[in-house]
């Protein structure tokens, strides 16, 4: 049985687990950490960097470095969250040709889905150095309130990096699975996920027998961590340009150091009740003096610029407990996820709104890709142990349009999948012949505020007047998700359906090309891994050969066969450092012999001598 | 219905059969019931059961039911309909245990899925039952189970039908049918999980229950007003005391009328028809004669008796283990409205001593100083306050077509049953004094009791029965019943209870079936009985189709017809969703379909519903004879035209 990795796709860091022997694990990377930024970078010689390294040099290569590319996973570029990020983002988003948006690292435009598929890649590899061995599958988690297009395009991330994404699952349903998994517990449970890009909250029934039925899920795609992040920005800039009269946000650099420290303060604050934010020379001013900034913020400070967030998240709770026809004291146990809820005003105000203290055995930042981890292996496995079934819902609702250019929806949100529903439709003008269908799926009233899924024409009805020939329309939505359409005139039983397959933004073409390119940096990146590697083993070997010259000189010279041995090592050493600055990995594997002969013999003639 | 077939690798030529018993064996296909056989060979059916058993006794038969929808008029009419796979519902031979199928065996053996045949007949069974069974037996709990136990049933199903719990493994059309089984199950959780929604549901259930329990106390009333009429022919025609012996005692009256329904097309409906030549007699038989073409009366049926009433026993002892959990538990609810008024009086009289544990209400002073001794034993009384003892025993096969009443019956159960009808009707028949309604006396012990000891005693009271009707019919007797029962009806009535009023009258009717008035009046009756009931039924029809309960719409829009006798309209509707079922009974939404365009044969609309029951069918002539009929009624119908245009 193959191994399905769970991979947390998070707007800023990201996490890969896998079930070994029954026991779900998060896998830490080169690094050691257990969490990768999804940061992806290019530098200036072109090398691509992902993660923590990525991160790292953020500052000063801040218009090739992305980050939060998940916001705009999906989105068209004429989108105003596309706009709002482009104002914002120090990275240059362009364009695509399907109308969708791109981001130019460099000299080359990405799709969403590549930078994406850039940091699936990398977990992907974390998993497979700890693994031994090539893993293919994967399950993906995203925000429960990604619609159709965004799933799809998270899907052709992962095609692009080379994994085959068997389900696409929601955070907060991955955090309940990690929650509930091996306690053989029933309970009605709340996941409050607040990341660093979304907020999502889901109510779900745990039962003993393996079963995660998720009951109701709803958030905000736009409330995250980052806007939390984005108030201590404001609240700082304002205070400078109070100050100076300067406005650091038309400075990038100065930007991009506030926004590290604004997001440090916050952390810092939920250990603290007070912290100092230093950005000494963050500019320059009109007279060309070097400006510091330097300000003390408080927890309560925080609290204040941010309660109108928190407030919004405690609104969003009480609606989706509604949806679920519960009430509060229904809730069993509240789990809390993201990075963002180890604030202690949101734990107080989640805790205040649920009359009940959160669940404290979850670690927010891994809980969603143990999660992940676990619906894979239970797809799977068929092992006891991972005996279990998710129970999913629809997170958005699906219709159709109707005359007047009205949205009717055949299958509400938070619907049990797999599901179908049909309903009657009749023409609206006499002697109509076809009807157009067009799917959509949303909440507004107005069908174009929704998003469009797809759409087919139903033709030969029979000529009569208006409201006469019914059309059954029906939708169908299986246990992978997939979305299927028919409409069929009830008289003739004419029938047409589509298959819905949310465009990405990208055509198969395009995907594949990606693909093919990303295997080739794939296989690169190994190479240059082994190069790397023979280039240090080769460099310590020639540290050693070069420190033993003296005295082997010192014995050997007397002899022409001793200078001649010299020069001859002399001779291994220079090709060595020609092969390494060639980057020959293979000419220089094998000269690694060579110098390995050389030092065995320089440490004889020493040894001996001494 | 059973049907016969060879066991697969069975050594016929090991037998000593004589021509005749092998031209009987070449018709064995597996296919085809025994009464068809023998209607096929011209042979009785104790010819063709004799030679079965001789195949039987060596292990080279194996018995399968058609359980449901497919349930045939005997002749030859059954294959002139004939039904695609679509509808079709066989069974294959059930393996000692296991279930009786709706299904094409074939579909057990689809290839390319890696599923057992366990797994593979829990599915099936699963989805082919769906549209019947209301949420509570779905999940297979207690109509008054609590949350925990239907979150728990709703857990434990969804873990088998939900088709992530076979990820990876190759389903075919296993899979879209374990999300239709799944997504009922989660409506099922989420309606009897919310109390609100369960309280509206609950109220749905009840008036479908009471609306179910009027039809049951009617067609007990006419089951039992049969019997009384055959008896009383019976008896008067044969002034001999019937034979004793149990093969013999079988062929009295009770087994002959559970002939007719076992005959009679399985679902309630039909099963309703069945009992209602004697009740509805000559006055008001239109849509009757309609079907009569092409289904034999009941009633010629009724001379070969020992074929059915041999059967249904052996056949209860394979019902499924499993189906027991769809047991409907209104069951135990629906007593049939009339019983308990008119329990009391007998009760109190008859309790004989020695029985005290089964307290039966007979009417020991009617009956023989014999009889009435051996009586007690029959449980009738002592029976839970189902419906079906008044019905007369049927195969498993047909009950499960009623929706409420799927649980197969074991073969006590079948025999309990078959010994309450008779036990209840010998009651009817010397109880003359007591109220006439078809009553079931309220229920006090379970019947614990064996059959050999009651087959003699039921004999021996039998036979007293035949003797005393003999006089009684003949004599003044009998019309002083027939007027107690007039009065009894009038009573009824007055009192609102319109079920038992029409009961009353059948039993009358059935004792002097000449009387005029009796007629008139128990038209007069019917007619008000339905329209009473027929616009809840048509409030019930539309809730079902809303519900996509095609099945039931179905059932219900036949009964709105019933109080619409002149109405073709209900009957298309009634066709209309019985296509749509999922497994849609095409030849029922034929006879529906054609009783409509026979209501109405000015009707294209009609006519159309007749055509696509035709195409559903396969049958493209018989459908395009109907289109053009319709095309010449309404020739601006466009529809007609595509159709037309299509079959050509």
């Amino acid at each position: 049985m193959e191994k399905v990795i769970g991979i947390d796709l998070g707007t800023f860091n990201s996490c890969v687990a896998v079930v070994e022997g029954g026991t779900p694990q998060v896998i830490a990377n080169r690094g050691g950490y257990k969490v990768t930024p999804s940061m992806v970078a290019v530098t200036e010689a072109g090398k691509r960097l992902v993660g923590h390294i990525a991160k790292r040099q953020a500052v000063t290569n801040a218009e090739n470095t992305v980050y939060a590319a998940k916001r705009l996973i999906g989105r068209k570029f004429e989108s105003p969250q596309v706009k709002q990020a482009m104002a914002t983002c120090p990275f240059r988003i362009v364009a695509g040709p399907h109308g969708d948006c791109r981001i130019q690292l460099r000299d080359k435009v990405n799709s969403i889905p590549e930078i994406s598929a850039m940091i699936l890649q990398e977990m992907k590899m974390i998993a497979e150095d700890y693994l031994g061995h090539e893993v293919s599958k994967a399950v993906v988690t995203v925000p429960a309130y990604f619609n159709d297009g965004q799933r799809q395009a998270t899907k052709d991330a992962g095609l692009i990096a080379g994994l085959d994404v068997i389900r696409i699952i929601n955070e907060p349903t991955a955090a309940a699975l990690a929650y509930g998994f091996g306690k053989n517990i029933d309970r009605t449970v709340a996941v409050y996920d607040l990341g660093g890009g979304t907020f999502d909250i889901s109510i779900l029934e745990i039962s003993s027998s393996g079963v995660f039925k998720v009951i109701s899920t709803a958030g905000d795609t736009f409330l995250g961590g980052e806007d939390f992040d984005q108030r201590i920005i404001d609240w700082l800039v304002q205070g400078f340009q109070e100050e100076h009269s300067i406005d650091l946000r038309q400075d990038r650099m100065a930007l991009q150091r506030l926004k590290d420290a604004a997001e440090k303060a916050k952390c810092e604050l939920s250990a603290v009740v007070e912290t100092e934010v230093n950005l000494p020379f963050i500019i320059s001013s009109a007279r060309n003096e070097a400006l510091h900034l330097q300000r003390l913020l408080t927890r309560a400070q925080l609290e204040d610029l941010t309660d109108d967030l928190i407030q919004r998240t405690v609104q969003i709770c009480e609606m989706t407990l509604d949806e679920a026809g519960l009430e509060r004291d229904e809730i069993e146990d509240i789990v809390l996820v993201g990075g963002m809820t180890r604030m202690p005003r949101i734990q107080q105000s989640v805790a205040d709104f649920f009359e009940r203290e959160p669940c404290k055995g979850v670690h927010p930042d891994e809980v969603v890709g143990l999660g992940a981890s676990i619906q894979g292996a239970a797809l799977v496995d068929d092992s006891p142990e991972m005996d279990m079934v998710l129970l999913d819902v629809t997170p958005h609702t699906l219709g159709i349009m109707v005359v007047g250019g009205y949205f009717e929806e055949l299958i509400p949100q938070n619907t049990t999948v797999p599901t179908s529903k049909s309903k009657p439709f009749t023409t609206v003008r006499d002697n109509q012949t076809a009807v157009k269908i067009l799917v959509l799926q949303g909440e507004s009233r107005r069908a174009e505020e929704n998003e469009l899924l797809g759409e087919f024409v139903l033709t030969g009805l029979r000529r009569a007047p208006a409201g006469e020939v019914t059309v059954d329309v029906t939708f169908e939505i299986n246990a992978d998700g997939i979305v299927s359409v028919h409409a069929r005139d009830v008289e003739t039983g004419k029938e047409q359906s589509i298959t819905v397959t949310a465009s990405s933004g990208l055509t198969e073409d395009e995907i594949d090309q990606m693909m093919v390119d990303a295997q080739d940096y794939a296989v690169s990146r190994r190479a240059d891994e082994e190069t790397e590697g023979a280039k240090q083993e080769a460099e310590t070997l020639i540290a050693e050969i070069e420190k033993l010259f003296p005295e082997v000189e010192a014995v050997v010279a007397g002899s022409d066969f001793g200078r001649d041995a010299i020069e001859k090592a002399r001779a291994v050493v220079d090709r060595a450092r020609t092969l390494m600055e060639r980057g020959d990995s293979a000419g220089l594997k094998e000269q690694i012999d060579a110098l390995a002969r050389t030092q065995r013999m320089f440490k004889g003639v020493v040894g001996k001598s001494a | 219905m059973r049907i016969p077939r060879i066991s697969e690798g069975f050594e016929l030529t090991q037998l000593h059969l004589d021509p005749f018993e092998g031209f009987i064996l070449s018709r064995i296909d597996g296919r085809t019931s025994v009464d068809d056989i023998a209607d096929l060979t011209g042979a009785s059916v104790e010819q063709v059961e004799g030679a079965l058993a001789k195949i039987d006794a060596a292990g080279g038969l194996e018995w399968m039911e058609e359980p449901r929808i497919r349930s045939t008029p005997p002749e030859k009419p059954r294959r002139a309909m004939p039904t695609p796979g679509k509808g079709t519902v066989r069974t294959r031979p059930a393996p000692p245990g296991a279930s009786r199928l709706l299904y094409d065996p074939a579909e057990l053996e689809e290839a390319d899925v890696d599923l057992d045949v366990d797994r593979r007949r829990t599915i099936l069974d699963a989805y082919y039952r769906l549209e019947e069974l209301d949420h509570y037996a779905l999940l297979g709990v207690e109509r008054d189970a609590d949350k925990a136990a239907i979150r728990a049933a709703y857990f434990t199903l969804s873990k088998q039908f939900h088709p992530d719990t076979l990820y990876g493994k190759r389903l075919g059309t296993y899979k879209s049918k374990m999300e239709a089984v799944f997504q009922r199950l989660t409506e099922a959780y989420e309606i009897l999980g919310k109390k609100k929604k369960r309280r509206q549901y609950d109220d749905y259930l009840q008036t479908r229950d009471s609306l179910e329990k009027v039809r049951r106390g009617l067609d007990a009333g006419a089951t039992v007003a049969k019997e009384v009429e055959r008896t009383a022919r019976a008896a008067a025609e044969q002034a001999v005391v019937m034979p004793s012996g149990a093969k013999k005692s079988s062929s009295t009256p009770p087994p002959a009328a559970a002939r007719t329904p076992l005959r009679a097309p399985p679902n309630p409906r039909r099963e309703k028809r069945a009992g209602e030549p004697s009740e509805k007699g000559p006055p008001e038989s239109a849509p009757e004669k309609s079907s009569a073409t092409s289904e034999p009366s009941a009633p010629e049926k009724t001379s070969a008796p020992e074929k059915s009433s041999s059967a249904p026993p052996q056949k209860s002892s394979s019902a499924p283990p499993q189906k027991s959990s769809s047991a409907p538990p209104e069951k135990s609810s629906s007593t049939p409205p009339q019983k308990s008024s008119s329990a009391p009086p007998e009760k109190s009289s008859s309790a004989p001593p020695e029985k005290s544990s089964s307290a039966p209400p007979q009417k020991s002073s009617s009956a023989p100083p014999e009889k009435s001794s051996s009586a007690p034993p029959q449980k009738t009384s002592s029976t839970p306050p189902r419906t079906e003892p008044l019905v007369p025993p049927k195969p498993p096969a047909d009950a499960r077509a009623t929706r409420a009443d799927r649980r197969p019956r074991t073969v006590e159960e079948e025999r309990a049953v078959r010994r309450r009808s008779r036990d209840l009707l010998l009651k009817r028949l010397q109880g003359a004094t007591g109220r006439g309604r078809a009553s079931v006396r309220p229920p006090s012990a379970p019947p614990q009791d064996t059959a050999e000891t009651k087959v003699a005693s039921r004999e021996s009271l039998l036979r007293g029965l035949a003797t005393s009707l003999k006089g009684a019919a003949r004599h003044t007797g009998g019309v002083d019943r027939v007027e107690k029962h007039l009065n009894d009806s009038k009573e009824a009535e007055a009192s609102g209870d319109l079920v038992g009023a029409v009961n009353a009258l059948r039993l009358g009717l059935a004792l002097a079936p000449d009387r005029e008035d009796l007629q008139q009046e128990h038209k007069r009756l019917r007619g008000a009985l339905a329209k009473e009931l027929s616009a809840t039924y048509e409030k019930q029809a539309r809730y079902e189709e809303d519900n996509g309960l095609w099945a039931a719409a179905s059932r219900s829009w036949v009964k709105v017809s019933d109080g619409r006798p002149t109405d073709g309209r209900p009957l298309r509707r009634a066709a209309a969703a019985m296509l749509k079922a999922k497994n849609a009974d095409l030849k029922e939404a034929k006879q529906l379909a054609q009783k409509s365009v026979d209501l109405e044969p000015r009707s294209a609309r009609a006519r159309l519903i007749l055509a696509q029951v035709f195409l559903a069918a396969g049958m493209q002539a018989n459908a395009q004879r109907e289109l053009e009929a319709a095309a010449k009624l309404d020739p601006r119908d466009e529809v007609v035209k595509t159709l037309l245009r299509e079959l050509k």
